[in-house]
């Protein structure tokens, strides 16, 4: 028998419920986490939908970004952000986490999956440091 | 430099400066423990590129994996932790390089560790580079002068090739890679030392010593110690001839020291099983062979069209109870062109160096002794192969017959010859004149326990009393008819006041 993968029974999971009524996506959870139970690993449903979300995200073209900056964004800087974003990671949506960050001292730090923007005056004052250091 | 001006300079400095914000791969570590970490993320990283973690700790990605990078840390691992952010550089990694590097104790990333301040390079090499091709090769020509006379008669090492040094613990293999340093002084010849996982202690004792041959002017010093992490050691050789490369490049000869690739193999292998490569024979992982093999083939000739210039690498092996077939031996025996095979045994004998004449070969190497050493070393070769033969049988009779007994007292005077102690080296013109007296049949008369005093008083009196034929052997590699003459009587006259 092939290895039990969780990726795998996300993709599952995802193509099966795609476009379905409400009960009948309930009753496929319910099989996938029976699944899960039979393989002994129901402590890895965090993980599931993990793969599930990652799924759902490049099937409808949305991107999350993580940004952190040393006081609240205005609405202004929001949406400036966001199109950058979209424009950058030729992206429909954008799904954005705001953090505040008073060790940033200014400016912005961006993060799209593995993909880091740093616009941050920490970063910028360090990397000053170093040009003046050599 | 007044307050001012300071200021101003430094405010023009700054006024350059531009803080461009560049998209960057990063990742997180996942786990970390023995000098090598897991980090997810990271896409489109390439093989064998830097990351740094958060402390300004350098690494390097070993496994790309479809989620996860392995990376080797190297340097102090112990404050890197799980969560931490890593960035990914974009560049492979390099090491200064540079005339600044003579003279000097490097690490393995080309950082000082000499406490004689920053050095000054003239510019950066990738660590890993592919060896010069085909085309830009040339034949192994020229000699390089060991100072040592078992090697430079019979074991000859030419320029651009690479001669292996094998043998037990303390068989004097590091001494013959000494000497062979110590006598590079004007043969125009820039030595890199590798120490490999070596003692510090060791190493200190050599750097004076070659401080005190007046060595360190043409010798850089490349060491990962033992104490340093096995991503040290794996980095260190591949340091070490991009060092040479860059000296290559500038049309130069080069001579360059692995000491020692067992411990290097070692090294390699720790860092493989902790990346969870499968084991292989003797535990090594597969690419072991690569390893070794991609390293030695950047030692090479060029022709004048490329450049010119050469790497000689002299790779050192530690072998356990004199086996010579195991794994890392057999592998590096095959890569290199010949072996200096150094045995226990004649070590104990008083047979220094230990030098095992019947295993060593060297296979370019003949091509490359001057034409009066080929001429006088020709015939001790087989005088020494059929010593060796009879010498066992001998021990049980001694009713011998009147050739066998010439033979045996050839071979005790040949191998009584071969001996030299550490730090001595001998020029080759005077190995020569020494070499000459003894195939020729001139020392078969002098007794076995005085071969060493007649030889030290002959160099000595043809030094004064033969200085053309000296100056022939020098300059043009070969003597001449007339000289030749000169040589004999003086080896005649020598001997006639010898011994009264």
């Amino acid at each position: 028998m092939a290895k039990f993968d969780i990726n795998n029974l996300a993709e599952a999971l995802y193509e099966a419920t795609e476009g379905k009524s409400h009960e009948e996506q309930q009753k496929l959870i319910r099989a996938a986490l029976v699944m899960l139970k039979k393989n002994g690993v129901v402590s890895r449903a965090d993980e599931l939908l993990e793969h599930f979300e990652k799924i759902h995200d490049k099937n409808h073209n949305t991107v999350r970004a993580e940004i952190s900056s040393k006081t609240k964004l205005t609405e202004k800087e929001h949406h400036e952000i966001q199109t950058f974003i979209k424009h950058k990671h030729k992206a429909e949506h954008v799904i954005m986490e705001e953090t505040e960050d008073k060790e940033l001292l200014g400016g912005v730090k961006i993060k799209v999956g593995d993909t880091l923007y740093d616009g941050s005056l920490k970063s910028k004052l360090k990397k000053l440091e170093d040009y003046l250091v050599k | 430099m007044s307050k001012s001006n300071l200021v101003e300079n430094l405010k023009q400095a700054i006024g350059e400066f531009k803080a461009e914000t560049k998209a960057e791969k990063v990742g997180v570590v996942q786990e970390v423990f023995d000098g090598v970490a897991k980090v997810s993320g990271l896409s489109n990283i390439k093989a064998s590129e830097m990351v740094s973690f958060a402390h300004g700790e350098v690494g390097v990605a070993l496994n790309l994996e479809a989620d996860s990078v392995g990376v080797i840390i190297l340097g102090d691992f112990s404050k890197i932790k799980e969560g931490d952010e890593v960035r990914a550089t974009g560049k492979i990694l390099e090491v200064p390089v540079g005339k600044g590097t003579i003279g000097r104790v490097v690490n393995a990333l080309g950082q000082a560790i000499d406490g004689k301040g920053a050095i000054k390079a003239d510019a950066t090499y990738p660590v890993e580079r592919v060896a010069s091709g085909v085309i830009t090769r040339q034949g192994v020509d020229q000699p390089v002068q060991t100072g040592i006379k078992a090697i430079d008669a019979l074991i000859p090492i030419g320029r651009g090739q690479r001669e292996l040094i094998i043998g037990d613990r303390q068989t004097g293999k590091t001494a013959i890679a000494i000497d062979t340093i110590l006598n590079q002084k004007g043969q125009n010849l820039i030595c890199v030392y590798v120490s490999i996982g070596q003692k510090d202690s060791k190493l200190r004792k050599l750097e004076t010593r070659l401080r005190e041959g007046g060595a360190m002017d043409y010798t850089v010093v490349v060491s990962a110690g033992a104490s340093e992490s096995a991503a040290l050691s794996y980095i260190a050789p591949y340091a070490g001839v991009a060092i040479a490369e860059y000296f290559m490049d500038q049309g130069q000869d080069v001579l360059i020291i692995y000491d020692d690739l067992s411990k290097h193999a070692v090294a390699y292998r720790e860092i493989s099983l902790l990346l969870r490569r499968p084991p292989g024979r003797e535990a090594y992982p597969g690419d072991v062979f690569y390893l070794h093999s991609r390293l030695l083939e950047r030692a090479c000739r060029r022709n004048k069209e490329a450049g010119g210039g050469s790497i000689t690498a002299l790779p050192i092996i530690e072998t356990q109870a004199g086996d010579i077939s195991a794994y890392i031996p057999t592998n590096v025996i095959s890569i290199t062109d010949g072996q200096i095979f150094l045995e226990t045994d004649l070590f104990y004998k008083g047979i220094r160096p230990a030098v095992n004449v019947g295993f060593s070969v060297s296979r370019v190497g003949s091509a490359a002794q001057i034409k009066a050493m080929k001429k006088v070393s020709g015939t001790l070769k087989l005088d020494l192969a059929q010593f060796r033969e009879l010498e066992a049988f001998s021990q049980f009779g001694s009713d011998l017959d009147e050739s066998t007994k010439k033979t045996l007292d050839r071979g005790r005077r040949a191998v009584e010859m071969l001996k030299q102690p550490q730090y001595s080296p001998v020029i080759v013109e005077n190995q020569v004149v020494a070499l000459y007296a003894l195939t020729r049949g001139y020392m078969d008369d002098v007794p076995v326990e005085k071969i060493k005093e007649f030889e030290a008083g002959l160099i000595d009196y043809a030094s004064a009393n033969a200085k053309a034929f000296m100056k022939e052997v020098k300059e043009k590699a070969m003597w001449s008819e007339g000289e030749e003459a000169n040589i004999k009587k003086a080896i005649s006259d020598f001997k006639a006041v010898f011994g009264k």
